[in-house]
């Protein structure tokens, strides 16, 4: 078996086994919040929280490595009913200091020595319940008395455990560089950051933008960082510690989902959203995938269904997602996409669309043109990439400038070959679907982060004869 | 009991739509008070900021002593939010725990109403009674 892992996100069943309940899928250090939050008390000594919480980690860890549910048939990870599980009340209030504690705990769990496992960790509240486990009361005198949070765990699991520390988070979010970044750092990684905090901050605008994205955490840097620390619960120290470096991870990939779709449903709005006929578990095609994008979009603001790829294959994932939505929508959860659970979905889609609250979801950026663009060829697709590629060079100096002229020249070459270096795609010096699905995301990233709304900071101080933003 | 409540803990109530990838600005933002007579009191009526959020707002709660060891009554104190926001389903959220000296931050995820609908039923989400919480009231 591989090692351990964090789960980017899990799937937890509202309900006993083998009940008809909703699963929700929510981001593991929500979970985690959760969990912590609905089990013990926030008032508890601080070792007295982390000894609990590490229990809470390693057993949804245990979990999901054994995979324990999936394994019996069941198309979810764990469930909320303390009798098989652990608590788990979805969108409840959550404690701050819990949050904090969590955002730094999440990727750590306990194992016995000598083995990858996460620690089955089994505990009760050790009063009206007692059991061969940590006891939730029994934690607080202990915490009282000075005891670490590691020693509180061996008075109740024994000596010979550890605590696995670090574990990357998969698939999506990357991993934490391991050392902090701050004031005076110039990096790949500061970079990295900055672009996604000017992405955030377009959708939150009281973060400042930071400018210029240099690599370089300058004052700049260190402020927009203090502003997200304070609007999402965490330390706000300034410095980009693995708390700070997941919390911006999930919120980036959040807010750059949905910016992908509207990009994907421009493509689409010229495609007819009727019924095209019944669709199942094997299929495959355009409907299959007009349909992926239906599901896709409503399960942005449903946790009860879970992501899946716009691929036109109806596979398990999808199958699951069919599911969710038809138990979503008071429809028979057979995971056959009929006339009813079609115009369920385009009706919930229509009204997401139609919601744009504050006009601010982001303009689409062109698909693959179609066709592979190389040295010599015009048009206006040559264009659109010498646009991503002239704008992206303002951000990453390893590109060089160019003009935007409808002609790919030597020099636009030289530049697509320098991107394609940057972002690690075969170095071809031509434009195909990869190439240009980089620069498309990379240009949405750099050019929606430079964006300033209405009172927003931009970042740097205008002059006097400038133009206001 | 309300006058158990002699300490006072935090609630921040943070809107969005799209799970948080889009904040909502100046939702109508009620907090009540819950009593054993199932009777509720408004106590804030407030919008929240650009960022979805409301200020932390302070809230009786019962003395940090009720909640360091077993069988205490009165862990903590129970309210209950309704945030409203047009274009969008009415939450309500009963019953949230305050527990003194602490901030409490509750998530609000809105979805967007019917096209053809101007107002909607509040889709309402009840937590239960917290699993510590033995002793009879």
């Amino acid at each position: 078996m591989p090692l351990p892992f964090i789960p980017e996100t899990i799937t937890v069943h509202l309900g006993s086994p083998k009940s008809n309940a909703r699963n929700v899928t929510v981001p593991f250090p929500d979970y985690i919040k959760n969990v912590a939050s609905s089990e013990i008390y926030p008032t508890w000594p601080e070792s007295a929280i982390r000894a609990n919480m590490y229990a809470q980690i390693s057993f949804a860890l245990n979990r999901v490595y054994t995979e324990w549910y999936p394994s019996q048939g069941y198309d979810f990870d764990i469930t909320n009913v303390t009798a098989f599980d652990q608590a788990y009340v979805h969108d409840r209030d959550i404690f701050d200091n819990i949050s904090r504690i969590a955002d730094e705990l999440f990727t750590d769990y306990i194992v016995r020595s000598g083995s990858v496992e996460p620690l089955f960790a089994q505990y009760c509240n050790g009063t009206t319940v007692t059991c061969d486990g940590l006891s939730q009361w029994g934690t607080v005198p202990l915490a009282e008395q000075g005891l670490t949070p590691y020693e509180i765990l061996t008075r109740f699991y024994g000596d010979d455990i550890e605590i696995v520390t670090d574990t990357p988070v998969v698939p999506n979010l990357g991993t934490y560089p391991g050392k902090a970044l701050r004031l005076g750092d110039v990096n790949e990684d500061v970079r990295t950051i900055q672009l996604r905090l000017n992405r955030i901050s377009t959708n939150y605008p009281l973060i400042p933008k930071i400018y210029p994205v240099n690599r370089a955490y300058d004052k700049s840097t260190e402020n927009a960082v203090k502003v997200f620390q304070q609007t999402f619960g965490l330390t706000p120290d300034g410095i980009v510690g693995k708390a700070t470096w997941y919390r911006i991870a999930y919120l980036y990939t959040a807010i750059k989902r949905l910016a992908e779709l509207n990009s994907e449903g421009l493509s689409l709005q010229d495609v007819s959203p009727l019924y095209p006929g019944l669709l199942k578990f094997g299929d495959s095609g355009e409907a299959v995938k007009l349909m992926q994008y239906y599901l896709s979009v409503v399960g942005a603001y449903y946790s009860e269904i879970p992501v899946i790829d716009d691929d036109g294959f109806f596979g398990t994932k999808t199958q699951n997602a069919v599911i969710a939505a038809q138990k979503l929508f008071g429809l028979t959860p057979d995971g056959i996409v009929g006339e009813q659970t079609w115009n369920a979905l385009y009706s919930a889609y229509l009204s997401i669309v139609d919601s744009d609250p504050n006009a601010r979801t982001p303009e689409g950026i062109p698909v693959f043109p179609g066709r592979i663009l190389i040295e010599g060829m015009s048009g206006d697709d040559v264009e659109q990439a010498q646009t991503f590629l002239s704008f992206l060079s303002s951000v990453y100096s390893e590109i060089p400038q160019i003009p935007v002229t409808g002609y790919f020249g030597e020099m636009t070459k030289d530049a697509v070959i320098a991107a394609q270096k940057l972002f690690g795609l075969n170095i071809t010096g031509t434009i195909g679907p990869a190439t240009w699905d980089i620069l498309a995301r990379e240009y949405e990233t750099a050019v929606m982060g430079a964006k300033v709304a209405e009172q927003q900071f931009p970042g740097y101080t205008l002059q006097n004869n400038q133009e206001g933003m | 009991m309300s006058n158990q409540n002699t300490s006072t803990g935090y609630l921040v109530v943070s809107v969005s739509t799209a799970r948080t990838a889009i904040p909502l600005e100046n939702a109508l933002v009620t907090v009540y008070s819950i009593s054993d007579t199932g009777s509720s009191e408004l106590i804030y009526n407030v919008r929240t900021n650009r960022s979805g959020q409301t200020a932390p707002l302070p809230l009786p709660a019962p003395p940090i002593s009720n909640s360091l060891s077993p069988n205490q009554p009165f862990p903590y104190a129970r309210y209950s939010v309704r945030v409203d926001y047009d274009g969008f389903y009415p939450v309500t959220s009963s019953d949230l725990t305050i527990f003194p000296d602490i901030v409490a931050t509750l998530p609000v995820f809105l979805v967007p109403l019917e096209e053809f609908q101007n107002t909607g039923e509040p889709q309402v989400r009840n937590f239960p009674n917290h699993g510590l919480n033995t002793a009879k009231e």
